[in-house]
């Protein structure tokens, strides 16, 4: 049985996870890129720390679910790494998002509609 | 050195990573600092307002910096960026060296008479054979250091990991072998109590010759292994440098 990509006894973790693969899930970004996105998608509600956005990045690529490449030089000679999901990752991604979802639902019917 | 400069010498003394994951750190930040300089620019921030921005998103804080150090510091590696520190110095390289010759020395008519490996036995082989390995491996890196001159900084630390453990086996295994003979001898002197100075004596000869080539030994291959990665944290010191200077003269 798969192990549960969600991790309920850290959740601020998980969190942080599913935004950056979340975020990937449109395609290869740069670290920078990545916090702008989340900040951006949540309305400025979610900011990912750039202090916790590269551990969380070399963590998640040390385990192979997302690949990292330096891109060429540009015109200043500055080179960005770019990270894209893996395969494992994206099927990774889908599990955990869809947890979340779960999780979600669940959480609702704890804490109730608003009336 | 400009602010951002600063900001990229501070990461890089205050992160306890072994290369390549801190040069590989201190460039992504470097990057993104450019990156959202330029953004806030664009954004139409005057260039200290940006700057300033700039420094607290990517300031380093410890909590990122311990989070850093759990994804890619394992015991042994954090192990050699220490040692890596103590190494570095010419002095302390110096004065090992000077003490290594004095103990050598010392120790030297009692190896080549030989029959300090006659009294260790077959483990004296087993001891050696690891400190051979981690001297092999010095001389190896040496040759490519030093003569050959290969410095890719993936290639660096290739190797250093393995000599350490060599370096250092023949000292645990010495020592075990010594504690061994030591518990043997404390059950042959309580059943033959009135002869015990005699006896204590004669079962510790083989401990006391396998410490003592053990000792030599580590001896021996841990100045290679200093010298070997003194040089390798230079090469690495010199490389962050450079990238830093690079990333003060871009902005």
């Amino acid at each position: 049985m798969a192990r549960n990509a969600l991790d309920l006894s850290n959740l601020s973790k998980s969190m942080n996870e599913l935004l950056v693969l979340s975020s990937l899930v449109s395609g290869p970004r740069h670290g920078y890129q990545l916090a702008l996105d989340v900040e951006e998608l949540s309305g400025g509600l979610i900011t990912l720390k750039h202090g916790t956005l590269y551990p969380i990045l070399h963590k998640l690529e040390r385990q192979k679910l997302i690949s990292g490449s330096w891109s060429a030089k540009g015109g200043k000679g500055r080179r960005r790494r770019a990270y894209e999901l893996t395969e494992t990752g994206r099927d990774y991604a889908d599990r955990l998002r869809a947890e979340w979802r779960g999780l979600m639902v669940c959480l609702g019917g704890i804490v109730g509609e608003e009336t | 050195m400009n602010e951002f400069g600063t900001i990229l010498s501070r990461l890089e003394r205050e992160l306890p990573l072994p290369q390549p994951a801190r040069a590989r750190v201190l460039l992504e930040v470097a990057a993104d600092l450019e990156a959202f300089f330029e953004l806030a620019r664009r954004q139409g921030r005057s260039e200290a307002e940006a700057q300033r921005l700039a420094l607290e998103t990517f300031g380093p804080s410890s909590d990122a910096v311990a989070a850093l150090v759990d994804v890619h510091g394992s015991t042994a590696a954090r192990l050699m960026e220490v040692l890596a520190g103590r190494s570095a110095g010419l002095l302390e390289r110096g004065l090992l060296f000077v003490v290594a010759v004095i103990v050598l020395f010392a120790a030297a008519p009692a190896f080549v008479d030989t029959r300090i490996f006659h009294d260790a036995g077959p483990a004296a082989w087993v001891v050696s054979a690891f400190a051979v390995l981690a001297v092999f491996i010095g001389l190896v890196k040496i040759y490519l250091l030093f003569l050959k001159r290969d410095h890719r900084p993936r290639q660096l630390r290739f190797g250093l990991e393995a000599m350490l453990w060599f370096t250092i086996a023949p000292a645990f295994l010495g020592f075990a072998v010594f504690l061994m003979d030591a518990f043997d001898a404390i059950g042959v002197v309580a059943a033959n109590w009135p002869d015990a100075g005699g006896l204590l004596g004669a079962c510790l000869v083989r401990g006391h010759a396998v410490l003592a080539i053990a000792l030599a030994e580590t001896l021996v291959a841990s100045i290679f292994w200093f010298v070997v990665n003194g040089r390798v944290a230079r090469i690495e010191e010199q490389n962050a440098e450079i990238l830093l200077e690079l990333k003060g003269d871009e902005r």
